[in-house]
């Protein structure tokens, strides 16, 4: 069986854009589709959002909490730490 | 009836504007930032020379001796445009001036023993001077300097500096109960009072700086690496001493403005740096040649302290340590 897909559909805004950039940074392999004012970020079993890389693409410090204000949709289990967010499949 | 909404997908001709991509390597969805700097400024058919410096183009890279590849290297690593910087600093102004509402509610001005209250006026009010110089230097950088990348963010700086002197302005009335004499007087210890000759002639001579990076260097780096860590950070760690907390709370503000335009200011010199020995050793030469000025300056100033040739020493390792971080050698 083919691996399940982590999901993560952020509003493409200032933020989203910043947000999504880090991804593409820590996340080898991720598939980043550009809707209209959305992104989809896509990767097999595991998408992982460091609050460090965002704050540099973004300029300022980021808190991961901060994900909410952007996030439309996600599918995966979810941990979150001060320093993370991950969105991942555990099956 | 049947009613069939579909959704269609229109994809966009291109994402981002024909220079933004070329930067990126590839048309995709570019930040606020990029687009408002990368090659905003203009670079070729300029059809007449300024009548007042005929040896340059209107935009030249030969008015520093400074020398870079590409000046769109020297990003801000705050990604400062207009609404990200506006939205920054109203946010931290918001933050301060809860500050200030708190200590004017509960009238705490009337505990601040005299001699402390004296101290803030002799020592913090002829600074608005220093900051309105800070402020027109930024503005000759903004005017001189080749590339928005620079361009941009010295100017949010000039603002910054012309903000910081409101702001000395502000915690000077609360503390004096809206005495705008008070002002007058900073005036005349900058002009007139011995201890403040030395920092007022390194500024004056900083005016006529033409090389905008080596006005840089002097005002940015080396002057606000004395200034802000002894005038500010120091007078406040002095005040805290001396059972003032008023002050330290007012002056925050600039602590942490200048923590954060740091970032900045240690990215420019590395990249610069980084480009090239020749920069590296002009650099070097440069801030060599202004810590001798403020290490002068400085002496007469820091006399707020019992011991300031320490404290000076102190501030000049740090600031030497801080730059040999960014690849200078010093």
């Amino acid at each position: 069986m083919s691996a399940s897909i982590a999901l993560l559909c952020l509003q493409a805004t200032e933020d989203g854009r910043a947000i999504a950039e880090a991804i593409r940074e820590d996340n080898e392999g991720v598939i980043i589709t550009n809707k209209p004012a959305m992104i989809q970020i896509e990767r097999a079993e595991r998408i992982t959002i460091k609050a460090s890389t965002v704050s540099e693409s973004l300029g300022r410090d980021w808190d991961p909490e901060e994900l909410q204000l952007v996030l439309i949709s996600l599918g995966g289990q979810i941990e979150e730490t001060d320093d993370e967010f991950i969105v991942y499949w555990n099956n | 009836m049947e009613l069939n909404i579909a959704s269609v997908e229109i994809e966009p001709k291109r994402h981002t504007f024909g220079n933004v991509a070329r930067r990126l390597g590839e048309d995709r969805p570019a930040s606020r930032y990029e687009e408002a700097m990368y090659d905003a400024q203009p670079t070729e058919n300029f059809h007449y020379r300024p009548q007042w410096e005929p040896e340059f183009e209107i935009y030249d890279k030969k008015r520093t001796k400074i020398k870079m590849n590409d000046w769109y290297d020297l990003l801000d690593p705050r990604k400062f445009h207009y609404m990200s910087y506006v939205s920054t600093r109203a946010n931290q102004n918001a933050a301060n001036e809860q500050s200030f509402d708190f200590i004017d509610k509960r009238g705490l001005v009337d505990f601040i023993k005299k001699e402390n209250l004296q101290k803030v006026f002799d020592f913090l009010t002829p600074l608005r001077h220093y900051e309105y110089g800070a402020n027109m230097n930024n503005l000759t950088i903004v005017d001189r300097v080749y590339g928005t990348a620079m361009m941009s963010a010295s100017m949010f700086h000039a603002e910054d500096r012309l903000g910081m002197a409101q702001h000395i302005t502000k915690i000077i009335l609360l503390l004096s109960n809206n005495d705008v004499t008070k002002l007058d007087e900073g005036k005349e210890a900058w002009l007139d009072d011995s201890k403040w000759q030395g920092l007022r002639k390194a500024v004056e001579d900083s005016l006529v700086e033409k090389d905008p990076i080596r006005l840089f260097v002097k005002q940015n780096i080396v002057f606000d690496g004395f200034i802000i860590p002894l005038m500010i950070n120091e007078f406040s760690k002095y005040m805290a001493n001396h059972e003032e907390m008023v002050l330290p709370m007012l002056s925050e503000f600039i602590t942490s403005w200048y923590e954060e335009t740091a970032k900045w200011l240690n990215s420019v010199i590395k990249v610069m740096a980084l480009e090239s020995d020749e920069n590296k050793e002009l650099l070097s030469q440069w801030v060599k040649e202004d810590i001798e000025i403020m290490e002068k300056a400085m002496e007469s100033l820091v006399s707020f302290s019992n011991n300031p040739k320490e404290l000076i020493d102190l501030t000049k390792a740090e600031l030497i340590e801080r730059l040999n971080k960014c690849g200078l050698n010093l």
